[in-house]
This record gives C-alpha cells, sequence and structure tokens, in this order.
C-alpha cells in the first residue's frame, strides 16, 4: 500500500460526514492499517500482548484441528535455508485482518468487500441471507460471512472456515468454528475498531476474544498486490541462518 | 478393507455395489482442463479459424443442438448431471442439447447405413474395474463442432471417453480420446477433472431466445472498438448514475470473441513461452489477474462503492479496483505493476468507461481472449453498461499494445445476473497438491490413473 498525499482531505472529510449522515449509516470505506501504536515493535508484538487463548485439552479437540495439514516446508536441517512461511499463497482468515498491509473496505447496499492485497477477499452478505446448511459450501479460508447492523456498529458472524491455526492468543479453528466480528468506527472516523470473538466447545473453554484498530489511510491510498509464487523457493524462505556448531 | 470402504462412504458405489457411482453435479474450475494442442492434418490445419468460430457461433446464436464435446465443458458456470443406472448412463448439460445416453446393457453400435447422424453421437459403455469406458461414433457436423486443443467433429469422428472416480468420489477424471483420418494426424487425448458441485445443486433451464434480435446482433456482430482514454485520463467524481452491483455470470452464448490480429513481431516462440508460463501460473496457484479473472466459468461479484467498483472472482486473483474518485493514473514511475494493473474509471452517461495500465507481463495469465498476451505497455479499455433491465451486463474490452496487436483487440462479454443469494467464496488452490500438480503437470490421462 502506498499513500499519495493530495490536497483535498479536508473536503473528503466533510463529504464522508455529509454521506453518513445522509444514509445515517457508518461508512467504513476505505483502506485501513494496523499501527504499532504501543511500542511493540512489531506486529507480532502486537499480538503478544492479546490474552492467551483458553483451550480445552487438545487430545480432545477434533482430528483436523489437532493435526494441521502439513506445510511444505521439510523440517529444517543445519546448514539450510531456514524456512520461515508456509510457501502457500492466499492466506485468508485470521492471517488476512492482522497483516501490516492495508486493507481496503468496499460498501455497498447489500454487501461489504474487505479486499487484501492478495487473493481471500472476504464477502460480506447484508442481504438478509442465513448461512447455507452444513455441508453445502466447502471450508475456504475465508469462510461465509453475514452481516447485519446494530446501531453503529457492523456485526459479522463467519463460519466455514478451513480448519487451522494462527488464531491470536494462540486459538486454532475447523470448519465449525465460529466468528463474531463488530465493527465500529472510533476517533471521528479515524480509527476503526474491530473486536474478534472466536468460539468452538470443542477447541476453547471459553470464547478468545480480542481487539484490533486500525488506522485510516489517506484518500489518495491504491491498493498494491502481495505477490506470492509458491513455485519460487526464495518465497519460502527470508534468512539463511549462520553455521551451526 | 473394500467393504469398509463401502461402508465409509455411501453413495460412492452404484446400487449393484459393482460400479461406481458418477451419478451427481459436477462442475469445471478454472484448474480443471488439461488440454494439449491437437495434432492437426494439413488440411485441417489449413482450415480458416474465423470460419470455425463463425460456424460455431453460428449454431449458439440460432438456438442449434450445440452437441459434443461442447456438452462437458462449454466455459460456462453450469454444471453437468449425470445420471447412472445399471442399464444406461445419462449426461445432462444447462446449455441448449439433448441429453447423452450411455448405454451400458451390452449392446452393440448400430449400422451406420441406418443410424441417423447426431451432434452427440450414439454411445455405448462398459466397466473396466473402476473405469467406465464410453465408446461413441455417428456423429454429425451440426452444432458447436469445434474440439478442445484443436480440430473438430466430423462425421468420421470417433471418441473415447475413460470416467473415473478420485479423491473418494468428490472428484471425477474424464479422459477424452478423439480419432479421425480427416482431422488427427495423431489420436488427440485431453483431460478434465470435474469437481462435485455443492450439495443443494439444482438444474436451471437457460432459455435460449433464437427469436432475440439483440443477442443474434452480439453474437454474430464485430464488438465495436472502445476509444481509449489517452495518458492523461482521469476518473470523474460524478454520482453514479446506476449501480451494477451484483453477481454476474458467462454462460454459454456470453462471448463474442474475434481472432486477434497479431503485430509480426510476436513469434510462435513467443506464444508457445507465454502459454506455458500461463500453464505454470494455474499449477502454482499463482495470481491470474486481469483478463483471465473476467472470463472465469465461476460468477464475478462486482460491488459498486463510494470511491471504487470492486469486481472480485473465486479463483486466485486479487479482487480488481476501479477508482471512480477523480483520481488520474499513478505515476508509472512508481507503480510497481500487477496482475490487474491500475485502474480508474468514470461514466459516460449510463456507462462505465475503465482504463486500465501497469500490468505486470512476467506474472499470472497474460493470454489475451482471441490470441496475444498482455506486456507492461498494454492499455485496456472496458465499457460497462446494464442491459435488458438489469438483467444483463455488457462489457466490451479493448487491448491496444502496439508490441503485440495490429490492431486493438475487442471483444465483448454479456454477463447473467446470477441468482441472488449466489455465495461468491475463494475456491481452494493447493500448489502443494501432489495429485493437482500431477494432473496439471502430465500429459493427459497419465496421472494417477491406471
Amino acid at each position: 500500500m502506498r499513500k499519495l498525499v493530495i490536497p483535498g482531505i479536508a473536503i473528503y472529510g466533510l463529504f464522508a460526514a455529509v454521506a453518513n449522515a445522509a444514509t445515517s449509516i457508518p461508512d467504513l470505506t476505505g483502506f485501513w492499517e494496523r499501527h504499532d501504536d504501543v511500542g511493540a515493535g512489531s506486529f507480532g508484538g502486537l499480538d503478544e500482548k492479546i490474552p492467551k487463548a483458553d483451550l480445552i485439552n487438545p487430545q480432545e479437540m477434533p482430528r483436523e484441528v489437532t493435526q494441521l495439514p502439513p506445510t511444505e516446508g521439510k523440517p529444517h536441517k543445519v546448514g539450510e535455508a531456514y524456512v520461515v512461511t508456509t510457501g502457500r499463497c492466499g492466506n485468508g482468515m485470521p492471517f488476512m485482518m492482522g497483516h501490516s498491509a492495508a486493507l481496503d473496505i468496499v460498501q455497498s447496499t447489500d454487501e461489504v468487500l474487505i479486499i487484501p492485497e492478495f487473493p481471500s477477499t472476504r464477502h460480506i452478505y447484508l442481504d438478509g441471507r442465513g448461512h447455507p446448511a452444513p455441508g453445502v459450501l466447502e471450508p475456504s479460508n475465508t469462510g461465509h460471512s453475514i452481516g447485519r447492523w446494530e446501531g453503529d456498529v457492523l456485526v459479522i458472524d463467519t463460519v466455514g472456515m478451513n480448519a487451522g491455526g494462527g488464531i491470536p492468543g494462540g486459538g486454532r479453528k475447523s470448519p465449525e468454528t465460529r466468528l463474531i466480528e463488530r465493527y465500529k468506527l472510533i476517533d471521528g472516523g479515524k480509527r476503526l475498531s474491530v473486536t474478534f470473538t472466536w468460539d468452538d466447545p470443542k477447541i476453547y473453554r471459553k470464547p478468545q476474544t480480542y481487539e484490533y484498530i486500525y488506522y485510516k489511510d489517506p484518500p489518495s491510498t491504491y491498493a498494491l498486490e502481495e505477490w506470492c509464487d509458491s513455485s519460487d523457493p526464495l518465497q519460502r524462505q527470508s534468512i539463511v541462518p549462520p553455521p551451526q556448531k | 478393507m473394500v467393504a469398509l470402504a463401502l461402508v465409509a462412504v455411501p453413495g460412492l458405489f452404484a446400487f449393484d455395489g459393482a460400479s461406481p457411482n458418477l451419478s451427481g453435479y459436477w462442475e469445471l474450475r478454472f484448474d480443471s482442463r488439461n488440454v494439449p494442442p491437437a495434432s492437426l492434418l494439413p488440411q485441417a490445419a489449413r482450415e480458416d479459424r474465423n470460419a470455425a468460430d463463425h460456424r460455431d457461433a453460428f449454431a449458439i446464436r440460432w438456438c442449434h443442438h450445440l452437441g459434443m464435446p461442447f456438452l462437458m465443458g462449454g466455459q460456462d458456470a453450469a454444471p453437468i448431471d449425470i445420471l447412472q443406472s445399471r442399464r444406461e448412463t445419462a449426461i445432462v448439460a444447462q446449455p441448449v442439447s439433448a441429453a447423452r445416453h450411455i448405454y451400458t446393457d451390452g449392446r452393440t453400435h448400430p449400422n451406420p447405413d441406418k443410424y441417423d447422424a447426431t451432434t452427440l453421437g450414439h454411445s455405448i459403455g462398459h466397466w473396466e474395474a473402476e473405469t467406465l469406458v464410453v465408446d461413441t461414433i455417428g456423429f454429425n457436423d451440426l452444432g458447436v463442432t469445434s474440439i478442445p486443443g484443436g480440430g473438430k467433429r466430423t462425421a468420421t469422428s470417433h471418441l473415447v471417453e475413460r470416467y473415473r472416480l478420485l479423491d473418494g468420489g468428490k472428484r471425477l477424471s474424464v479422459v477424452f480420446t478423439w480419432e479421425d483420418p480427416s482431422v488427427f494426424s495423431k489420436p488427440h487425448t485431453y483431460e478434465y477433472r470435474y469437481y462435485r458441485a455443492a450439495k443443494g445443486t439444482t438444474a436451471r433451464e437457460l432459455f435460449c431466445d433464437a427469436s432475440d434480435e439483440e443477442r443474434g446482433k452480439f453474437l454474430l456482430g464485430q464488438p465495436e472498438p472502445v476509444q481509449a482514454a489517452g495518458p492523461n485520463a482521469t476518473a470523474r467524481t460524478d454520482n453514479a448514475p446506476t449501480d451494477i452491483s451484483g453477481f454476474w455470470e458467462l454462460r454459454y452464448d456470453s462471448r463474442n470473441v474475434p481472432r486477434a490480429t497479431l503485430s509480426t513481431k510476436v513469434t510462435p516462440v513467443q506464444i508457445e513461452a507465454r502459454a506455458q508460463a500461463d500453464q505454470h501460473a494455474v499449477r502454482w496457484c499463482n495470481y491470474l489477474g486481469t483478463p483471465f479473472l473476467m472470463g472465469d466459468s465461476a460468477p464475478i461479484d462486482i460491488r459498486q462503492g463510494r470511491i471504487e467498483v470492486a469486481i472480485s472472482g473465486q479463483a486466485s486473483s486479487v479482487a480488481r479496483h476501479i477508482y471512480t474518485d477523480g483520481r488520474k493514473h499513478v505515476n508509472p514511475d512508481v507503480f510497481d505493476n500487477t496482475t490487474n494493473g491500475d485502474s480508474i474509471g468514470h461514466w459516460e452517461g449510463d456507462t462505465l468507461v475503465v482504463d486500465t495500465v501497469g500490468f505486470a507481463a512476467d506474472r499470472g495469465v497474460t493470454s489475451i481472449p482471441g490470441g496475444g498476451f498482455k506486456t507492461a505497455d498494454s492499455h485496456l479499455t472496458e465499457r460497462f453498461r446494464l442491459l435488458d433491465g438489469g438483467k444483463k451486463l455488457s462489457a466490451t474490452f479493448t487491448w491496444q499494445d502496439g508490441n503485440v496487436f495490429n490492431k486493438p483487440q475487442t471483444y465483448q462479454y454479456i454477463y447473467y445476473r446470477a441468482p441472488a443469494n449466489t455465495n461468491v467464496q475463494n475456491l481452494a488452490c493447493d500448489a502443494f497438491d501432489e495429485q493437482r500438480a500431477k494432473f496439471l503437470e502430465s500429459p493427459p490421462g497419465t496421472a494417477g490413473l491406471k
């Protein structure tokens, strides 16, 4: 994501305020990104401040959750490049919501899109539909999301996600896991609070809840493409560790 | 072991307990096809491709029975429906076509002199272990006759298909082998791997109205080139006069794609290299980008927001961002080219005009419909307009690139509005799925099949 600063931010803000007043529904439109506003040093550091998930005994969890799909990364051998990513492109939930690159929110009457810089666009249906019956949709990396407005809060309900890990606080997910998110503009629309609550009685003793704060980017911001090529061995490594003794 | 499998996967085997049960709805996805170029006899290779295109378009325009092999994969979102019984297997498709009847009761082909040839031919089948082998002759040359990879169906065509369930019944491999002494210098083999469609899939009637003159003009006319807005194009901030938001799908009669007039700078070696790069991109789940995203068989989702129109597909692509807030193109010295490029749009009456530059030449699928490929110098202009009271969306695409085309390449799609409850989801693409990788990298019919 890059920002082109052009005059007119004030005009834009006025326009947005008028639009909001006219529709009475908050306008989440725009590019949003997380900042390290507590001096954690990294996004990983930010996530480390999230309370640990209260998980049930792993031996009682669903098999697909405890035996996650293998990554392509073979066990690390001394002297080899250190594999730090999975090499699988197009990470969905929850990775995309915590990523450093900006998220683009496109809001229309019936649907909200949340677009990352890679192929995991979230479709939030606001047209009153329910979730499909279990087994109808294949689990996917972003699941199936429906939303509704509760006053000035957009509440999103997501199911049908692939099994996996990566939930901040050490949680996991299965296709039965439910995620509830609450989106609310704060600070006059300059920031966006999103509260995530993960619930799955086969995984959590109590729902895992945490909050992310996103900052609004200037209106001249445009989307980049975070290129990822699974065929490129270099994509699957970031550093070569020093020789081990 | 076998008995356990039978119990564990109910419905995988047919009622007689002997043959796998192929019944169900099956759909093709972006990574479902392994189609090498056919080896054509000289006279078949010389056939004017424009004439062949016109012949197929004529059949679609007049709602003729489209027949084989179109029925098995016509580049639309509609799944085929296979109904298997002990004595016969039927295959029903949604585009205009009779159903295929594959007789498995031991009969032989009829005497050709006493058989009226059809677009589907006469099919008989038998089981070889877990594979249904289907033998078809008795074709005519009506309907859509083009065969994937090159060549056409004729009265002397002979088709052998091999159907086999894979992945516990979630996928279906069909290996097609065409022989024809008037078309091919050697048998032409390609493979499709269908995905089992979602539970609850039902048949839809794609009504074909030959009396619809607008449809006729679209299918047999020449798309009007779209004028490019020029290097200093800007988006306008006018309020949008209409809303093109919705789920849009391409059907069998949605495309009017003339052959491109390529520059003499484009060499066969270049074209072959680009084709291989495209295959590599699909195999490795790369971001496929524009124009692939706009022509995919799965529905696309268009959402018109306050500052941009976003277009999202289901295959492995980043969403398109078309900014309509008055900005200019990003300075090319600053912009890192992408698979979708940098798009700005403005409204001209009820038409959304989109101007795109900044394509990455070495990423994703670069093929352009009709021939040619995109480069870093490509310039795409699109015009989107609702038709038929909002039931359809016309999109005209014009590509300009002096490195590739002698004249701008213009083609047109007409999308149909998909049902309101359409669910657009990110289709799984696992570059490390060995079966999938072998299917896409090996010669058709050799990966994971006996």
